[in-house]
């Protein structure tokens, strides 16, 4: 019987898509030293159709990518990376993150965009509920200093701008973090910012490469 | 590259998260100093992984934090030329400790253990303990300790003074073993032991400690003096949760110990690394969508086919789909997230996505096979506003109906729904462990598992078997039981077997009303019977209970594990009660009659942390005597139930699953028969669902 083993044991290690639903042994197993090829067809369409582009960076896991704006509505921006991976923004803002290992879920930033974008300086609160690992919502609030960071040059794509800074710096009792926009004086568009993402992923960098 | 970067940062911050409140464990696997206890517990919920090794012994200990206040533990240690005639030998323990009383900036924590509550009574012991911490670092421990905790400097029992009786330790009579040796606990003469532990920061720290244990046994048996009472050691922490620890041991050996602490409730990443669900479109943009122009209707096949398609790529099965008068009702299966509640989210979304707008109630079934369960039903304004709402998930759950749906949908309003046909060809492993010769035994191999479903709720599926690498086969041990052979014989079936039909089933599965669940099932049932059986299951949404019946007449199949069948029959059945206890337990009865004809109950408690990460125990009495049992005395074990999403951060419904029983025999065993309802449709329940809404908008 032991042609059924060579069989056996043949099978399991060439077989790709043996089975009919998702199956994670299997293809871990035979995923073993072959390259994926991602086709999503969310992707391709957004591709074809020359989104929006974003790019961004994760400090502290040191990786980057772009992200490809997919949906706006009610004054989010969705944009999704090659890997399905989402974003959520609020007029820049991060509000939410899925598929990023950060668990942020939804956010009440008002506070925060209201003063970095008049450029005041002022205490603020803001808002972030996020999925633990335990799969339960927790929302915590963090305490913010919202304050004029000067000006700063900054080379575009295209341009030069001199760019309006803001920095916002939060606390809870056991979590702080700096977050930092830079503003095209001439359009008041958010061109670049700095902000935390969550315990999990830390800080990324955003910047809007294509409108 | 960057997700193994992800992996990597969210396995440190998974593994380091318990590790501020790590406490020391010892040479048993539990708090302790090095091979003295402590008052110490772990952080509710917890559970460490042990091995400790020093002249001659191994002791490798689990140890779950079941309570806030309460441990139990599970060793298993191998003690070299320790029988005399037999040489070496596996020994087994169980312990258990309360932490009487917490530590406060005045007073000590208290705590009362015993160690080897049902064993062979090698490790026998009892013991109070007092533990204080000073100056932030020094944290001081003193204790009386009954039994091998009273070998040095002993004097007789406090105790004594409340009760004569306390004075002497009798012999243990240890009879077939696997029951709790009560008449021994807290008696004969008692002793002092001590130590201390300075944390010099917070990855390093050194232990001293006076043992009470002169190791008499070991020492007769192969030399080992102990008769120097002082221990020290140093303790280190890795910044992955990881624990090493260094001893000189009794002025005569040195041990080593690495173990590691985990918290259930944490995972690879908060969410994981899934594609996010498609935002929801503007409403006007969906209805500009092609299929939703006027040539078509709103309820048109055009849209449902959209859906389908849209759902599948979400890993969602759509079996039937109804639309008209502003609502629309889909039933789908869910074959890939390990929430229901996720499921759900998304369906809803896609919904939201391809439905015209005029349909503005929706209603989601949630089914297996084909059989329907629950029923969600939700605005789609709703989901407009609360999708980005910071409290969205509870809010939208406040606002959805979650009832029972007896009835579903017909399957024929989706073309193609039935028949429908799935398989799965893969590895797997079975482990058998604690065999004296071979602690150790496993059977790694292929798998083809295969089901057909030509209408809603009749499956016919099977599963095959072929063992490439197999220790299993070579056990000599011979089952002694003097009762019917339905379990003991397993070394039989290892052996005899090559290539295995492990089951072959027909099975319908239907609901008979509302909150009631009926299955029957027919064939191969499970690797050693076959038969017929037959449960019905009583399970409303709302409620904690849940009520079952189960009768089954089931033949004992042949050693090789084809299609032949042995002379030995029984009618074997259970009534089941359920139990979904507030916080994370779960209780189950099932009391009835057992494959050897004897009858009984089996008792499990579960600890199911909300991410689905499950730990329980379980025993079985019956109407057979623990000497007729045999070795163990009665069927007992504990179950470990891991969402493999939680190591990978994908989702899949794939669980690591493992019943760790110290020795398996005839009494007490239960038919395997797969697809017990209640199982079958839990997590599709009003309980785990709302436990779990958090993913809803995941």
């Amino acid at each position: 019987m032991s042609w059924l083993k060579g069989i056996a044991l043949g099978v399991l290690l060439f077989c790709t898509g043996c089975s009919s639903q998702d199956d994670v042994i299997a293809d871990s197993l035979s995923g073993i030293g072959r390259k994926k090829v991602f086709s999503d067809p969310r992707i391709e369409a957004l591709q074809e159709s020359r989104s929006a582009v974003l790019q961004i960076a994760f400090l502290e896991l040191e990786a980057s990518g772009v992200l490809l704006r997919e949906t706006s509505r009610d004054g989010r921006d969705t944009w999704i990376s090659v890997e399905g991976a989402s974003i959520i923004l609020e007029k820049g803002m991060i509000v939410g993150a899925r598929g990023v290992g950060s668990g942020m879920m939804a956010s009440d930033v008002s506070q925060s965009l209201n003063a970095i974008y008049s450029g005041q300086s002022q205490d603020v609160v803001r808002f972030h509920s996020f999925l633990t690992e335990n799969d339960e919502i927790e929302t915590r609030s963090y305490k913010c200093a919202v304050e004029s960071g000067g000006r700063q040059d900054m080379t575009l794509v295209d341009r030069k701008v001199n760019a309006r800074v803001m920095r916002e710096s939060c606390q809870s009792l056991d979590q702080t973090f700096l977050n930092i926009y830079w503003f095209d004086p001439t359009t008041g568009r958010l061109i670049q910012s700095r902000q935390w993402m969550g315990g999990n992923v830390g800080v990324v960098i955003l910047r809007e490469l294509a409108v | 590259m960057r997700r193994f970067g992800r992996f990597l940062v969210g396995a440190w911050l998974f593994l380091a998260a318990p590790m501020a409140q790590a406490q020391n464990l010892s040479t048993y696997g539990t708090p302790g100093l090095i091979d003295m206890p402590t008052a110490d517990v772990l952080p509710d919920g917890h559970f460490a992984a042990t091995s400790s090794v020093f002249r001659d012994t191994v002791r490798n200990t689990f140890v779950f934090q079941m309570l806030p206040r309460v441990y139990g533990s599970f060793r298993y240690s191998y003690l070299r030329d320790l029988d005399g005639q037999n040489g070496s030998i596996y020994d087994r323990s169980f312990d258990i400790h309360f932490l009487l009383r917490k530590e406060t900036a005045r007073g000590p924590a208290i705590g009362l253990g015993l160690r080897d509550i049902g064993g062979t009574g090698i490790y026998g012991s009892e013991y109070v303990v007092l533990t204080k911490t000073f100056a932030d670092r020094w944290r001081v421990t003193g204790g009386m300790g009954w039994g091998r905790l009273a070998g040095r400097n002993s004097f007789s029992n406090p105790l004594g003074a409340i009760d004569g009786r306390f004075d002497t330790r009798p012999n243990l009579d240890f009879g077939t073993g696997g029951t709790l040796s009560t008449s021994q606990w807290f008696r004969g003469p008692a002793a002092l032991f001590g130590g201390v532990e300075y944390k010099y920061s917070e990855k390093l720290s050194f232990l001293a400690e006076y043992s009470s244990d002169v190791y008499e046994v070991e020492g007769e048996a192969n030399g080992f003096d102990a008769d120097f009472p002082v221990n020290i050691g140093v303790n280190y922490k890795f910044e992955n949760g990881v624990n090493l620890n260094g001893y000189y041991m009794y002025g005569s050996t040195v041990g080593f110990q690495v173990s590691y602490t985990h918290d259930p409730r944490s995972s690879v990443a908060p969410g994981g690394y899934d594609p996010a669900a498609p935002a929801l479109k503007p409403a006007e943009q969906v209805a500009l969508a092609s299929w939703n122009l006027p040539e078509e209707t709103s309820d048109s096949t055009g849209a449902a086919d959209v859906l389908r398609v849209r759902l599948d790529q979400e890993g969602l099965r759509l079996i039937g789909y109804q639309a008209g008068g502003g609502r629309a009702a889909i039933e789908i299966e869910n074959n890939r997230y390990p929430s229901a509640a996720q499921s759900v989210g998304r369906a809803a979304r896609a919904m939201a996505n391809v439905l015209h707008p005029s349909l503005d109630h929706f209603a989601i079934t949630l089914s297996e096979n084909g059989v329907p369960i629950t029923k969600i039903e939700l605005a789609r304004s709703d989901l407009y506003e609360l999708e980005n709402d910071l409290e969205g998930a509870w809010r939208t759950l406040s606002r959805a109906t979650i009832s029972d749906d007896s009835s579903g949908i017909p399957s024929e309003t989706v073309p193609g729904a039935f028949p429908h046909f799935s398989y799965r060809f893969g590895p797997y492993a079975r482990l058998s462990f604690f065999d004296p010769d071979e602690p150790l035994r496993y059977e790694l191999g292929a798998e083809f598992e295969a089901s057909y479903i030509p209408v809603a709720g009749l499956t016919f599926s099977g599963k095959v078997r072929q063992p490439i690498l197999n220790t299993l086969d070579d056990t000599v041990r011979e089952s002694n039981s003097i009762l019917p052979h339905v379990r003991s014989d397993w070394p039989l079936y290892a052996k005899e077997s090559n290539f295995q039909v492990n089951t072959l089933t027909g099975e319908y599965l239907w609901r008979p009303g509302d909150d009631l669940f009926a299955r029957v099932t027919a064939g191969y049932l499970e690797e050693m019977f076959g038969g017929v059986s037959a449960e019905l299951l009583w399970s409303p949404n709302e409620s904690r209970l849940a009520l079952g019946g189960e009768i089954n007449y089931a033949r004992q199949r042949n050693f090789d594990m084809l299609f032949g069948f042995q002379d030995y029959d029984i009618l074997t059945g259970h009534a089941s009660l359920y139990y979904d206890m507030p916080g994370d337990y779960f209780a189950q009865i099932d009391a009835g009659r057992y494959l050897a004809g004897d009858w009984g109950a089996t008792f499990s408690l579960d600890r199911e942390f909300n991410n689905g990460f499950k730990i329980g125990a379980f025993f079985t009495l019956t109407d057979v005597s623990f000497e007729d049992f045999g070795e163990g005395s009665f069927d007992k074990g504990i179950k470990l139930e891991i969402p493999l999403s939680l190591f990978n951060g994908k989702s899949t419904q794939t669980k690591l699953t493992q019943v760790i029983r110290p020795i398996l025999r005839d009494g007490g065993a239960r038919l395997a028969v797969a697809n017990r309802l209640y199982g079958y449709t839990r997590d599709e329940r009003a309980g785990r669902l709302v436990g779990q809404w958090g993913r809803f908008y995941r």
